[in-house]
């Protein structure tokens, strides 16, 4: 057994080391904070602000080049919503399940997939979007099949790993008394399921969502392969489009000088918007602790 | 618990070993004094280097050459940043890379294949009629010998090199402008994939993927009669071609760098070029 | 009642979408399968499908996957020595070299064609065959060799006249599909013009010699006798058909193989240990940080500007694009530390990705532990340091080894941050600053240089293997902490 003293002695350095491992993620993000804007402010030395924000002309080639970035906001915007708003049923589900009738065959098939799906690169996503979301949406809906919406199946299919298994954890976590109690109260399970599990394992599933929102936002390959890519101003879901990241991935290899800060800016208001649905976040969750 | 103490630690010294040796069996393999190049850039350079360097390595045992594909312009500013000796590039140089001190050396001349997705059922088109499809002008493929059916637009990114040519060469000619309804493709690879899963659709592929669009069920127009071959780009009757370029900074002097553009342009070098589905020069 | 029946409804819904993710998640599990398993690819063959040379002689050769037939043509050129490497037949990275019987040179050169001195000309070794022989020997003998094997030849093609194959308008017959070569040889097409020809009537003629005198006639006859009629002169057309050919994608040998030309030829033996070594360099350096923080995070920070700054920054973290990770790591390991294009810029930038869900479902499986065991060990006199890594960890290890899986399987499938930082040398990696290519990479070069989406199903099927093997190691070595 180690002298009081040097446990002591550990158990601060440990502290310290935690402190640090924990301060870690905020260098990194300060660090790339840094060198987004660093490569991103200057474009506004030659684009107004105005412009890149509310113009949907994008054509850095052009001999008067334009750089608005609406076209990629509304369809960002829509691709993300649209995956969200798919995946949070199935996810919410799936998670249920799982949680509550863990074992079975059922049960370990599904672990294992929603495993392995997270394995697989975001290219062949896309090859599988090509060979079959494609073609589903074009035969039901018409249009050429490459569009906003076949994009946020493919998306809304590869968040459900995350989604699911965040949430899980939490919904597995509500301790088993508190199911007990309620069920003794004479509550249905979906009774004992909606006004007991989930509220407690609330801030799990807004970290999921959270988390699967990132990755929505943040995935290319596989939405440049199904979303159409075309520099358009989307009307409909069925319009092909490309998002905010589409367009700094397929740029990215060709463009220098002004055409390249503009991407950067582009990252740069993505970040923006991640911070901000990070502040609504935990201002919601904030206020529902308070109730 | 204790077992399972056990089982981890042992899975833990065996995995040590593993890397421990993967590192070492590396190392020990160097006895004669290896000096490690680092080129990059372009993609579509990409398979001519890759067939190009073990060629080269076998005449020259004592460099061992690696080709990063990052895209031609970030091959160039990363050539500019001094992580690559040489970079290659499907694009030409921009005027501020030039007054940079960059140096171009053309190695292959890449034509410019337009296929179309195996419903469509035409063999060929005009130079005209390739620039109206393209500028949105003629929209169904009756108009011009096929079935009656909408056309759909494959292109490549704007600031690609190969949507530069296409353009300059296709549309420029004929006064006019790429239509914006059209479904973008990033890379060759991904174009031919669409072109095989979108009916009635028509695009454009670097020469050396035709095999991609005819193993996937597409089929490579002729235009205005002559096939895309290495041997009518090479004659000029085939229209639609583009240069590619590996990139130095400065003009080449001696060195690996020199050697093995040298060993491009050599007999051999201009038979890989041809192997890989591009053009020789000359 | 209502209750009830709201229970009922509610239950069942659960576990119908449930199922459809279930049933989705096996149809692309299926699909990259299939595609990773066998492989259909249309060709366009000179000679017909199926049908084959009367020969003398028997061709063997060691087995190289399946191939069972040659083209007359590639035969040809086989025995003038144009053919150094079964490269462009089979893919497979082996020297050609030719032996033949002396006792079938004869008969070989004449059903060739082609005079016996440009034969031995060409390099093939006359004499008795070598009991044991170099792969990728192709032997002409007059019985069957025991141990390797017999292949075929297909002569039969498709002649025209001339006409038919000629661009009208937009329009020229390139090659027939095997229903439109049904269809001519049964007369249901009756003119060109309905596979994309002249308007042209299709006309069977048996003799040669006929076939360029009348306009729209086909017949089929053996590759010699269309090559001995072009040198004497007449006007004739070869027309290709469609051959698929279906075949095992995914062998054995792919999986062992070094890798040659950057994917070409070979396998992606080197490879498959690149990426073992990548996720074992990356869980060694993203799991102990990330869990450390979570830890900090659950048991030490007190809720305050501090701990909700650094919830933030993970949150932020995750949704950063990967390509910017990529171009982050680009600038600040490639460049600024001077590692270049290597494992060590790939493993930390890709580390840098993952940080933010192993700290979150750390985080989320620290929260379940129990309190009242924590208050425990501190009443018995532990240290919080030592209350954490004997009660905590062991107690939360289910869900910090999930959020562990979900970082492997994230860094495995990484592609747009590895791009600018791992580089894609095809070597066995030999050092933390050797460029180092991965299942992922190889994936994403191989359809984007465009070789081909069969090799790029091949390798994610692999990977998709891989990912299954890695988990249930981890699962294995989760299982004996769980009896706590």
């Amino acid at each position: 057994m180690k002298s009081i003293r040097t446990r002591q002695r550990i158990e601060q350095g440990g502290r310290v080391i935690l402190l640090l491992c924990a301060l870690l993620s905020i260098a990194t993000v300060c660090l790339i904070t840094l060198f987004i804007f660093q490569q991103g402010v200057p474009t506004f030395k030659s684009v107004p602000l105005k412009e890149f924000l509310f113009s949907s002309d994008w054509s850095p080639s052009a001999s008067n080049p334009h750089y608005g970035i609406l076209s990629f906001v509304v369809a960002s915007f829509w691709v993300t919503f649209l995956s969200l708003l798919f995946t949070t049923p199935i996810a919410l589900s799936c998670a249920i399940y799982l949680a509550l009738f863990a074992k079975g065959r059922a049960a370990s098939l599904l672990r294992t997939s929603l495993e392995l799906l997270a394995g697989i690169p975001s290219i062949i996503f896309g090859l599988f979007g090509i060979a079959v979301v494609v073609p589903f949406v074009r035969n039901v809906f018409g249009g050429n099949g490459y569009s906003l919406l076949s994009a946020s199946i493919i998306l809304a299919i590869m968040i459900l790993p995350t989604v699911i298994n965040v949430s899980e954890v939490s919904i597995y976590a509500v301790s088993n008394e508190l199911r007990d109690a309620s069920v003794a109260l004479g509550a249905t399970q979906w009774q004992t399921i909606s006004r007991v599990v989930l509220p407690s394992s609330r801030s799990g599933i807004v970290a999921s969502l959270v988390l699967g929102l990132g990755r929505a936002i943040g995935e290319t390959t596989a939405v440049l392969l199904v979303g159409g890519n075309a520099p358009l101003f989307p009307t409909s879901v069925l319009d092909m489009g490309r998002t905010l990241t589409m367009n700094i991935v397929t740029d990215m290899s060709y463009a220098e000088g002004v055409h390249m800060s503009a991407l950067f800016a582009t990252a740069m208001l993505l970040f923006i918007v991640i911070l901000s649905l990070n502040f609504v976040v935990v201002a919601i969750t904030k206020r529902s602790r308070i109730k | 618990m204790e077992d399972f103490r056990m089982k981890r630690k042992i899975v833990m010294i065996l995995v040590s070993l593993a890397m421990a040796s993967v590192f070492a069996g590396g190392a020990s393999e160097k006895n004669v004094v290896v000096k490690n190049y680092t080129f990059g850039g372009s993609s579509t350079v990409a398979p001519i280097i890759a067939s190009a360097i073990p060629a080269f390595e076998q005449g020259n045992p004592s460099s061992k050459i690696s080709y990063e594909t990052l895209g031609s312009s970030v091959g160039i500013k990363q050539l500019q940043a001094g992580t690559l000796s040489l970079a290659g590039s499907s694009r030409e140089l921009k005027d501020a890379e030039i007054a940079g001190g960059l140096v171009p050396t053309t190695i292959a001349l890449d034509g410019l294949s337009v296929a179309v997705n195996k419903e469509v059922g035409i063999s060929n088109l005009s130079l005209e009629q390739l620039s109206s499809i393209f500028s949105g002008e003629i929209t169904n493929w009756k108009d011009v010998g096929g079935k009656d059916a909408k056309i759909e637009l494959i292109i490549r990114d704007e600031t690609s090199g190969t949507y530069s040519s296409f353009k300059e060469i296709v549309l420029d000619k004929f006064k006019k402008k790429q239509s914006p309804v059209a479904i973008v493709a990033k890379e060759n690879g991904e174009l031919a994939a669409k072109i095989a899963s979108t009916p009635n659709s028509i695009g454009y592929v670097g020469m050396a993927f035709n095999h991609i669009i005819t193993a996937s069920g597409g089929k490579i127009l002729s235009i205005d009669g002559v096939n895309p071959s290495a041997d009518n780009v090479k004659a000029g009757t085939y229209p639609i071609s583009r240069s590619l370029y590996m990139v130095t900074i400065g003009p080449l002097k001696s060195g690996v760098e020199k050697d093995f553009v040298d060993f491009l342009l050599s007999a051999k070098g201009q038979a890989i070029v041809e192997e890989t589905g591009f053009i020789a020069l000359k | 009642m209502n209750r009830i029946r709201v229970n009922a409804t509610a239950l069942f819904l659960i576990r119908f979408l449930s199922f459809i993710a279930i049933a989705l998640l096996c149809l692309i599990l299926g699909y990259i399968t299939y595609r990773g398993l066998y492989k259909s690819e249309k060709i366009e063959s000179e000679t017909l499908g199926g049908l084959f040379m009367e020969q003398d002689y028997f061709i063997n050769t060691s087995s190289h996957e399946g191939l069972r037939t040659l083209s007359y043509f590639t035969l040809q050129k086989m025995a003038l020595g144009k053919v150094s490497s079964w490269r462009s037949i089979t893919s497979v990275d082996e020297p050609f070299s030719l032996y033949i019987e002396p006792a079938m040179v004869e008969p070989f050169a004449r059903s060739m064609g082609i005079e016996k001195e440009l034969i031995l000309a060409g390099g093939a070794r006359i004499g008795k065959i070598p009991k044991v022989l170099v792969p990728g020997a192709l032997v002409i003998s007059a019985n069957p060799i025991s141990g390797m094997k017999t292949v075929q030849v297909e002569d039969q093609v498709l002649v025209t006249n001339p006409k038919v194959m000629e661009l009208y308008g937009n329009n020229r017959v390139t090659s027939l599909s095997k229903s439109q070569l049904e269809g001519v040889l049964s007369g249901d097409v009756s003119s060109w013009d309905q596979v994309g020809g002249p308007n042209l009537p299709t006309t069977r003629n048996k003799n040669i010699g006929q076939l360029s005198l009348n306009e729209g006639s086909y017949g089929i006859f053996s590759a010699k006798e269309y090559l001995d009629a072009k040198k004497k002169g007449s006007a004739l057309s070869l027309l290709p058909t469609e051959k698929e050919e279906r075949g095992a994608n995914l062998t054995g040998s792919y999986l062992v193989a070094k890798t040659v030309e950057s994917g070409k030829y070979g396998g992606i033996g080197t490879i498959i240990l690149n990426t073992l070594v990548m996720v074992l360099l990356t869980l060694l350096v993203a799991g102990p940080l990330g869990i450390s923080a979570a830890v900090y995070l659950e048991e030490y920070a007190r809720k305050g500007k501090i701990k909700d700054s650094i919830s933030s920054a993970i949150d932020i973290l995750s949704g950063i694009p990967s390509i910017i990770f990529g171009l982050f790591g680009l600038l600040v390991f490639v460049q600024l530390c001077g590692w270049s294009f290597s494992l060590i810029s790939g493993t930390l930038t890709v580390s840098l990705m993952i940080l933010p869900t192993v700290i979150r479902t750390s985080q989320e499986a620290i929260k379940t532990v129990n309190p009242t065991l924590k208050e425990a060990s501190l009443a018995l006199g532990a240290t919080k340091l030592e209350t954490i890594w004997h009660i905590v960890l062991p107690s939360s290890k289910r869900g910090i080894v999930t959020g562990l899986i979900l970082a492997i399987g994230r860094s495995i499938g990484e592609t747009a941050a590895l791009i600018y930082t791992i580089g894609s040398s095809t070597d066995l990696v030999h050092g933390l600053t050797s460029s180092c290519r991965v299942l992922s990479m190889h994936i994403y070069l191989t359809i984007t240089e465009g070789q081909s989406s069969d090799k790029a199903f091949a390798s994610a099927l692999v990977l998709v293997v891989m990912v299954l093997l890695i988990n249930t190691l981890a699962k294995i070595l989760m299982k004996g902490g769980r009896k706590s």
